[in-house]
């Protein structure tokens, strides 16, 4: 399946539009969770998926994708099993370095991404040389992107996890704050992240993994929330939620990416036969 | 002049940032999966020849420069401007400043062809030949014998620059020197 029916609700993914018929499918998330929301278990789609506007060294408006998911599954469990699919691949052990999202901005920043507020974050994105006019989550990615992802050690596997809540997308979002902290200190401010990860290998962004958000009603308000102006969920996926996304994690991981990293070169040039405008 | 998107934007576009005219060197696409797209780009400001490197959130446009690259034959100087005249038959005649002929001013010769730089109208900087061939009117005596190998001497040509060059080079000989790093080549091939 390439063509589907419905755009998908991400402000920044941006599908292909093909007349007549729908879209070029910029994931294969919403059919693979109606396949779960059906009971078929463990799965997984290799094949292209396709983004507009979408063109560099590392990027390509057609892309080949890897995408599982994970009964019963949370997500640092996925992420291991990321971790070794990508060692038998490179047909060699590559260390792993674990990383707290919240962690990182603090060392590097001193400043909680998790707490600050929408002005801190923009004074700070500005004085780091950010563009102007990034909303909250746009500030975030400037200073993940531009500052902290360069400096990770390009040899290990930076697994970065806990992302912030604005940046949930559809995993489930988590209280940092245990019981016991709260019992000691109740003016303690509750921190909540998203059930995320995400994996970075040789300055590359590899793999973003979810503990999939279960609770209906939930998903029904973030996809409301997040969608895109005039862009209406797709409702063959709203309706298949409503009949029970099982337990599980899931995980998109980019193959030209993987094989780029894998090869040690610096574009997909290098690892893909035919691109446009030469395909 | 046209407004650019980041889309657009190819090593040796011209456009303006911050008033100043500048070449695009490199673009580079920065996208987290989730998240804000982003063009890292770098841009060379031509009136400095510093190099920028600026972010812009994807699909922010800037606007063009009406910038062009021109071959020039140099004329003279007044003390205060360099003029140079067009080679295409006009005649046409254009008056460097002191800033913008700084790169040039060591390499200057008459009758020799530069490649002049315009932003609306007005030379902004002046690029000579890769290599120029000078008349050296001071140094020390040339050593006979020693050939290529052996030390340096510094030398000064007519237009008053001073490069390094071979001992067994003498005062009014005419050098080859490549532009971009002030080096000695050769002797002159008369």
């Amino acid at each position: 399946m390439l063509l589907v029916a419905h755009q998908v609700t991400d402000q920044q993914v941006q599908n292909i539009a093909v007349q007549g018929y729908g879209y070029l499918h910029s994931s294969p998330e919403l059919q693979m969770k109606r396949l779960l929301a059906a009971g078929i278990g463990d799965c997984y789609s290799l094949g292209q998926v396709f983004r507009d506007q979408e063109f560099g060294h590392k990027h390509n408006p057609e892309f080949s994708m890897l995408e599982w998911y994970r009964l019963g599954f949370d997500h640092m469990q996925l992420a291991m099993e990321v971790v070794d699919l990508i060692e038998f691949c490179a047909q060699h052990p590559v260390s792993v370095q674990h990383y707290d999202y919240g962690q990182l901005f603090a060392d590097y920043f001193g400043l909680c991404p998790h707490l600050a507020t929408d002005q801190e974050l923009q004074d700070l994105a500005l004085s780091e040389r950010a563009p102007a006019g990034l909303d909250r989550s746009g500030c975030l990615d400037y200073l993940m992107s531009h500052r902290i992802e360069p400096s990770l050690p390009a040899e290990q596997l930076s697994l970065i996890v806990h992302y912030p809540e604005c940046q949930a997308a559809l995993a489930k979002v988590t209280e940092l704050t245990s019981w016991q902290e709260r019992e000691q200190n109740p003016n303690k401010k509750s921190i909540r992240v998203a059930e995320r990860f995400e994996l970075y290998w040789r300055g590359m962004e590899l793999a973003n993994g979810y503990h999939e958000l279960t609770d209906v009603q939930e998903q029904r308000l973030r996809m409301q929330q997040e969608a895109k102006q005039g862009i209406t969920p797709d409702p063959l996926f709203m309706a298949a939620l409503e009949s029970g996304l099982p337990a599980c994690a899931g995980v998109a991981l980019g193959v030209d990416r993987l094989q780029m990293a894998i090869s040690q070169v610096k574009s997909l040039d290098q690892v893909v036969s035919f691109r446009l405008p030469e395909s | 002049m046209a407004n650019y998107s980041t889309s657009e934007f190819r090593s040796g576009l011209k456009v303006l940032l911050d008033g100043e005219p500048c070449s695009i060197v490199e673009n580079e696409f920065v996208k987290p999966g989730k998240g804000q797209a982003f063009n890292r780009v770098k841009l060379k400001n031509l009136k400095t020849g510093r190099v920028w490197e600026r972010t812009f959130k994807s699909g922010e446009t800037l606007e063009g420069a009406d910038v062009m690259e021109l071959d020039m034959e140099y004329s003279y100087t007044d003390g205060e401007f360099w003029h140079f005249m067009k080679v295409d038959g006009s005649y046409e005649q254009y008056a460097a400043d002191d800033k913008s002929i700084a790169e040039a001013k060591d390499w200057l010769k008459e009758q020799e062809v530069y490649v002049i730089t315009l932003f609306n109208g007005a030379i902004i900087s002046v690029t000579p030949p890769n290599f120029i061939e000078l008349e050296i009117v001071e140094t020390d005596p040339g050593v006979k014998g020693d050939t290529a190998q052996g030390g340096s001497k510094p030398a000064r040509l007519t237009t008053g620059a001073t490069v390094r060059v071979p001992l067994f080079i003498d005062q009014g000989e005419v050098i080859r020197i490549d532009t971009r790093t002030g080096d000695y080549v050769s002797r002159a091939k008369s």
